[in-house]
């Protein structure tokens, strides 16, 4: 809790694509399921919260920014508030991600294992330290800052804990001791596996310097927490926790002692000047404090992790950090050169590179993968996908394959063209089953009928798909009532009734009931929805259609009225009919009709119509869905009331891709 | 001298087939290496069993905790995207054919090794693992379950796409050797959760009704409507309930059990199972 206030992150986490938790450091616990609803959300289902331009993603108060590393299949994840606006997140996900991949890279090309050997907890530590300190610009303030923000601190000390005597001399001790505290979780190489979050925390009495610093900067902003970061920052007990839990303390007490010179050695001479002033203040009474506190928080296995980790730190822990320090901008430093080196080479080395792209197992840049992309957008614009759908798609297969390396003796296409097929079956894929009938059987509960609704723009054929369906659920032995709601089209009316009067005679034998609930022209739609599924309640109907109005979807003034619409009729399932002609609209169209039902309800499925007559130029599909991630639930294939079929996804993929 | 001097005239104006040999030799040498070193790596193919199920059952956190010792908490884990597989071993003396073997047999002490497949279980990527079930490495599945059953529908929908995989992998492949399916009823421990039997009734009778309204559904955009009946109608025919016994005499093999990964019982309650297909 202490660690709450100290640092500017929740979170931080390494995932494997495959959802194993290699690493994670926590500062304050974050429930895991915001993590989980990112990656459906972002990573699975390709959703792009409004406004965030993938860039990030929030979830209640929090905020995620990722990274991820194609060639290993990693994702790494900071979590922080959303009221805090860290500019450093970018760099530390991207040093992080370099510092990661070239530490553990071997370990993770080993097939069939899940785990890491990692003890990473240092280097993430040393990243932190370096980019808060980076951030926060203007040393000498802080410093000062902290010197006066002492103050305070220690009267309160006084108060909450007995003992010590606090002479000015003493507290200088004290404060060095606090801040040798990070070193202990710094130094030593923390666990093999992932993290628990009690590990995690345990461990992480953590950037005592952080957040001196932080707080230095957000001063403005974090101006009432202030007091409280500060005092923390120099006295992570701050004493508000009295509760004894004074048991192992002895031995970590003298395990600080022993570091806090490490600390010295370290470069922050700033921070010293003000400590080594305010050192004396019993360093003993203090640690217990501190100890109380993560007693406190310690779980029993904590414990045990304690006994054995702390153990072999006392013994290493002195110089870890210097050599810390060293490696990782060593580290650092390489990773880079090689980026530059790579991107420098690849022209140079002529006559190798080719045998290379001959033999193939090629990593996969930008540069190289332009041709390819290229084309395979050409392929989509070619199969009537919206312009705009096609280079998103693009764009994102294009993300997910920099870092890769191309099978021996593959061209580049190859796998490219695989990325996109799994593209498109991604997006075509629905989350949900699509059974209709299923649905029907269970939501209806009661009396109220099943009510389905359709829209769309004029002449794309909502009449005649509502007919399909009406056919298609009389042959299941439904009731059903269809619902005239286009008053405004002159004969609009009449070409339901006679579609009625065609289901009538066709499905009477078959037990089939069909009637037409009709208002006439001029009236208000979702009136007369309303009294029909009223009426549908009373009379016993299973299912109500409802036919509406075709509207164009930029027409604020026709659209607005969708949204009393849903309201009133509050239908079970919204379905838009679209047609597979229309080309760069279609995107705009299924976006518009999406928003149009107000911000609690959406579109549930998509029927796209006339499909016999663009053979496999079936692109209309990709640029819906893709639009809004809705799914296609059928699909109008040719002009007798049996043409509506399921979308079959491998069918769809395989035209596109053809 | 002149010794020396024919030879390093003769490598300086080589012949023609000289020149050819060696460049053919340059250049074949490193692909046959290639094709080698490539072939023995792939001839080791370990039994594998899947594992599937809807979001959030717990999968992955089965798999790792074959991995980590018993007693220790599973690792944490996180909503996959991607299919990993994982090198677990049971003791040889469980092993299905081991019962036939002396009990002094060494050969018993062994541990025997299999791959665990991991797979996503978001609705976009269940294709991942569908397509993996009727490869021959595939010894068994495990479907895992959440034990809450807090909607049977998604529960019921996947394992029907399973069992209709299994069921038409099974009919189609020439050996009479059934299709195994392990129902692994996982967070057992929960409040919420659910005894193992009412599981498997409130299942069955979830894919009855689910078979009904599938049969009469509308065709997929290729069918012709023709001929696939059999392929699309789980169990064997005829209406009434389904049942998962009834999936016996299609080649397949159902079998439940509960357990709980927080736990850490799982590696003991399947290891016997796991035996018995090796």
């Amino acid at each position: 809790m202490a660690d709450t206030a100290r640092s500017a992150l929740d979170s931080f986490e390494i995932i494997t694509t495959s959802g194993i938790l290699l690493w994670s450091k926590k500062y304050a616990s974050v429930n895991p399921n915001i993590v989980n609803n990112f990656i459906s959300d972002v990573l699975i289902e390709e959703r792009v919260q409004p406004g965030s331009d993938g860039k990030w993603y929030k979830k209640d108060s929090y905020t995620l920014k990722w990274t991820s590393s194609n060639d290993f299949g990693l994702i790494f994840i900071a979590v922080y508030q959303s009221l805090l606006q860290l500019t450093w997140i970018d760099e530390l996900l991207d040093t992080v991600k370099r510092l990661f991949t070239t530490l553990y890279g071997e370990q993770l090309k080993k097939p069939h294992t899940s785990t890491i050997e990692c003890h990473f907890d240092g280097y993430f530590e040393n990243r932190m330290r370096e980019l808060e300190k980076k951030a926060g610009g203007l040393r000498p303030i802080a410093s000062t800052l902290d010197t006066s923000s002492t103050i305070p601190t220690i009267v309160k000390e006084q108060w909450d804990a007995p003992p010590p005597p606090p002479m000015p001399g003493i507290m200088k001790s004290n404060i060095e001791t606090a801040h040798s505290k990070p070193t202990t979780p710094a130094a030593p190489a923390n666990l093999s596996t992932p993290a628990t979050p009690e590990i995690a925390r345990s461990v992480s009495p953590a950037p005592a310097s952080g957040p001196h610093l932080l707080s230095a900067n957000k001063r403005p902003v974090r101006r009432s927490r202030g007091r409280r970061g500060h005092a923390s920052a120099t006295y992570p007990s701050s004493g508000e926790e009295v509760s004894p839990a004074r048991n192992e303390k002895g031995k970590k007490s003298g395990k600080n002692v022993k570091k806090m010179r490490r600390w010295d050695a370290d470069g922050n001479a700033d921070e010293e000047d003000p400590n080594t002033v305010l050192d004396y203040s019993a360093p003993n009474a203090n640690s217990t404090d501190e100890e109380a506190e993560r007693g406190r928080d310690a779980t029993r296995k904590m414990d045990y992790i304690d006994q054995k980790e702390w153990g072999s730190k006392t013994s290493k822990g002195e110089f870890v950090l210097k050599d810390l320090d060293m490696e990782v901008s060593a580290i650092l430093k390489e990773s880079e050169q090689k980026d530059t080196s790579a991107s420098g080479a690849s022209g140079a080395l002529g006559a190798f590179s080719f045998f290379r792209n001959l033999v193939g197992g090629k990593v996969l840049t930008k540069a190289n993968l332009e041709k390819p992309m290229a084309a395979m957008l050409d392929q989509l614009l070619k199969k009537n996908v919206a312009r705009e759908a096609a280079v998103q798609v693009c764009d994102s297969v294009e993300k997910s394959l920099i870092g890769q390396k191309t099978g021996s003796f593959q061209s580049i296409e190859v796998p490219v063209r695989a990325a996109l097929e799994a593209a498109l079956r991604k997006i075509l894929t629905p989350t949900n089953s699509l059974d209709l009938l299923r649905e029907i059987q269970t939501k209806r509960s009661g009396r109220r009928p099943y009510v389905i609704s359709i829209v769309g723009v004029n002449g794309v054929g909502k009449s005649t798909n509502l007919s399909k369906i009406c056919f298609f659920l009389l042959q299941n032995k439904y009731k059903v009532l269809v619902a005239a709601c286009d008053t405004f089209r002159s004969g609009a009316v009449e070409q339901l009734r006679v579609h009625v009067r065609n289901l009538k005679e066709l499905t009477e034998r078959e037990g089939g009931v069909v009637e037409l609930y009709e208002k006439g022209y001029g009236k208000d739609a979702a009136n007369i929805a309303k009294d029909a599924v009223a009426h549908g309640e009373a009379e016993g109907y299973d299912v109500v259609l409802i036919d509406t109005a075709g509207r164009r979807h930029n027409d604020q003034r026709l659209m607005s009225s969708l949204e009393k619409f849903a309201k009133f009729a509050n239908p079970d399932k919204i379905l838009m009919v679209g047609e597979a002609l229309v080309g760069t609209d279609s995107v705009l169209q299924a976006r518009n009709f999406n928003a149009a039902f107000g911000s609690d309800r959406s579109l549930d499925g998509f029927i796209i119509s006339k499909c016999d007559t663009v053979g496999d130029m079936i692109g209309t599909l990709i640029s819906m869905v893709f639009a809004t991630g809705i799914p296609v639930l059928f699909l109008g294939v040719g002009q007798n009331y049996q043409d509506l079929r399921t979308l079959n996804i491998s069918w769809a993929v395989k035209l596109l891709m053809s | 001298m002149s010794f020396y001097d024919s030879i390093l005239a003769s490598i300086f104006s080589p012949s023609p087939t000289l020149l050819i040999a060696t460049i053919l030799a340059i250049f074949l040498t490193p692909i046959f290496i290639h094709f080698l070193v490539f072939r023995s790596r792939s001839a080791i193919t370990l039994p594998t069993f899947l594992l599937v199920g809807p979001a959030a059952s717990g999968k992955t956190s089965l798999m790792t905790s074959f991995e980590t010792e018993t007693g220790q908490p599973p690792a944490e884990t996180r909503t996959s995207q991607a299919p990993l597989s994982l090198e677990c071993s049971v003791p040889a003396s469980i092993a299905g054919t081991s019962k036939y073997r002396s009990v002094n047999d060494p050969s018993l002490k062994a541990h025997k090794r299999f791959l665990l497949l991991d797979t996503p279980g978001h609705g976009k990527l269940r294709h991942i693992a569908l397509t993996q079930i009727s490869s021959p490495t595939i010894r068994g599945v495990i479907f895992v379950l959440d034990s809450s059953l807090a909607d049977v529908r998604v529960v019921a929908e996947y394992l029907y796409d399973v069992l209709l995989t299994l069921q038409n992998s099974a009919t189609s492949s020439t050996t009479t050797q059934p299709k195994k399916l392990l129902v692994a009823c996982n967070k057992s421990d929960a409040f919420t959760a659910l005894p193992s039997s009412k599981i498997q009734k409130l299942l069955e009778d979830e894919i009855t009704k689910m078979r009904v309204s599938r049969s009469k559904g509308i065709l997929g955009v290729e069918d012709d409507g023709e001929g696939n009946d059999e392929k699309e109608w789980l169990g064997e025919g005829g209406e009434g309930p389904f049942t998962f016994q009834s999936m016996g005499e299609v080649g397949v093999e159902i079998e439940f059990k509960g357990g709980s990964v927080e736990n850490g019982e799982w590696r003991d309650r399947l290891s016997p199972w796991i035996g018995s297909c090796l």
